[in-house]
């Protein structure tokens, strides 16, 4: 049964995927991802969060750890 | 304690190349590409275009969907059937565990794809007669990506029932593909409390486009070196932020 789900999923989603934006004739064309300055501020705004919390957490457990100590 | 985790790796990894879903996965992309390869209706040109986007696409679903539903279930299975006690009693972290059944599972799925990968080269050497550097790039970030799709799998997996963490994965896994395109475009088209939704699911969503150099690939296009070293230090950071986050649900809740 759940074979039959991978599969239908599988098929659904390669056509999707496989469909080209490409455009052979020099109509505008929305930038590639790597040239995009938005996906650029995109990243380094998550990976902001990300170290934040990160620093956040680890704070945390340090100041526990030297409590429970 | 390192002995432990390749210990627990290793039986995590022998588990997970048995399972019939890898099997099938692996075969079906495999003929696929094999097929991309081999039937040759157009010119050399198209017909190394066509082998490229087919390859990229089935090492990335092959690996994500394998992904999906090998780490899924796995937790919830080992507490089910009690596997997870007699590992618990030694001395041996939950998080520990945790780590251990991601990346046995991780591996398992790296070496499915391996093989896509491998097959997918060797058509492209055949067509070609030499491999871009751009290939094994590709093929690299699409590892780091199936990585991560695997960490959020993980992540859900100690909410959720098995089925549950599979669709959230998959449903998570189809926004952040969108997330660029439709989910911003949403956001700016709503307002007030709606906007405010939008706009914090999506900052929190991972940004699966970015791990894609498909087009790149098929149109002989540069990227530059800059920006594939952000996008390497943001998908370790989010799998790595995504398996913490498990570890520290799984490590306070009772089995």
């Amino acid at each position: 049964m759940r074979l039959v789900i991978v599969l239908i999923v599988l098929m659904t989603l390669l056509p999707v995927a496989l469909a080209d934006e490409h455009d052979d004739h020099g109509h505008h064309h929305e930038p590639h991802h790597w040239e995009s300055t938005e996906m650029r501020h995109e990243i380094l705004t998550q990976l902001g969060g990300i170290v934040t919390l990160g620093v956040v957490a680890g704070s945390y457990l340090l100041v526990r750890r030297r409590m429970s100590a | 304690m390192r002995r432990a985790l390749f210990a627990l790796m290793k039986l995590s990894f022998l588990e997970a190349v048995r399972r019939q879903i890898l099997h099938v996965m692996v075969l079906l992309s495999l003929v696929v590409i094999a097929i991309a390869g081999t039937v040759s209706f157009f010119d050399l040109g198209v017909q190394v275009k066509i082998v490229k986007d087919t390859g990229m696409v089935m090492i990335l679903l092959a690996g994500s969907l394998s992904v999906v539903f090998l780490i899924s279930g796995a937790l919830f299975q080992d507490v089910e059937q009690r596997i997870i006690y007699p590992v618990l009693a030694r001395p041996i972290p939950r998080g520990l565990y945790l780590l251990a059944r991601y990346l046995g599972a991780l591996a398992a799925v790296y070496v499915g794809m391996t093989l896509m990968a491998v097959t997918l080269i060797a058509l492209l050497w055949v067509h070609l007669h030499y491999v871009s550097g751009l290939a094994v790039v590709a093929i690299a970030f699409t590892y780091l990506e199936v990585a991560l799709v695997g960490a959020m799998a993980m992540l859900l997996s100690t909410f959720f029932t098995p089925a549950m963490t599979a669709t959230l994965t998959l449903f998570l896994y189809l926004l952040g593909s969108l997330k660029m395109g439709y989910l911003h475009h949403l956001a700016e088209r709503n307002t007030g409390f709606a906007k405010w939704v939008i706009t914090a699911v999506s900052a929190v969503l991972p940004n699966m486009e970015a791990f894609r150099f498909k087009d790149a690939l098929v149109h002989d296009l540069s990227v530059p070196a800059s920006y594939l070293v952000l996008v390497a230090i943001y998908g370790i950071c989010y799998s790595a932020t995504c398996i913490a986050l498990s570890i520290w649900n799984f490590g306070r809740r009772e089995v």
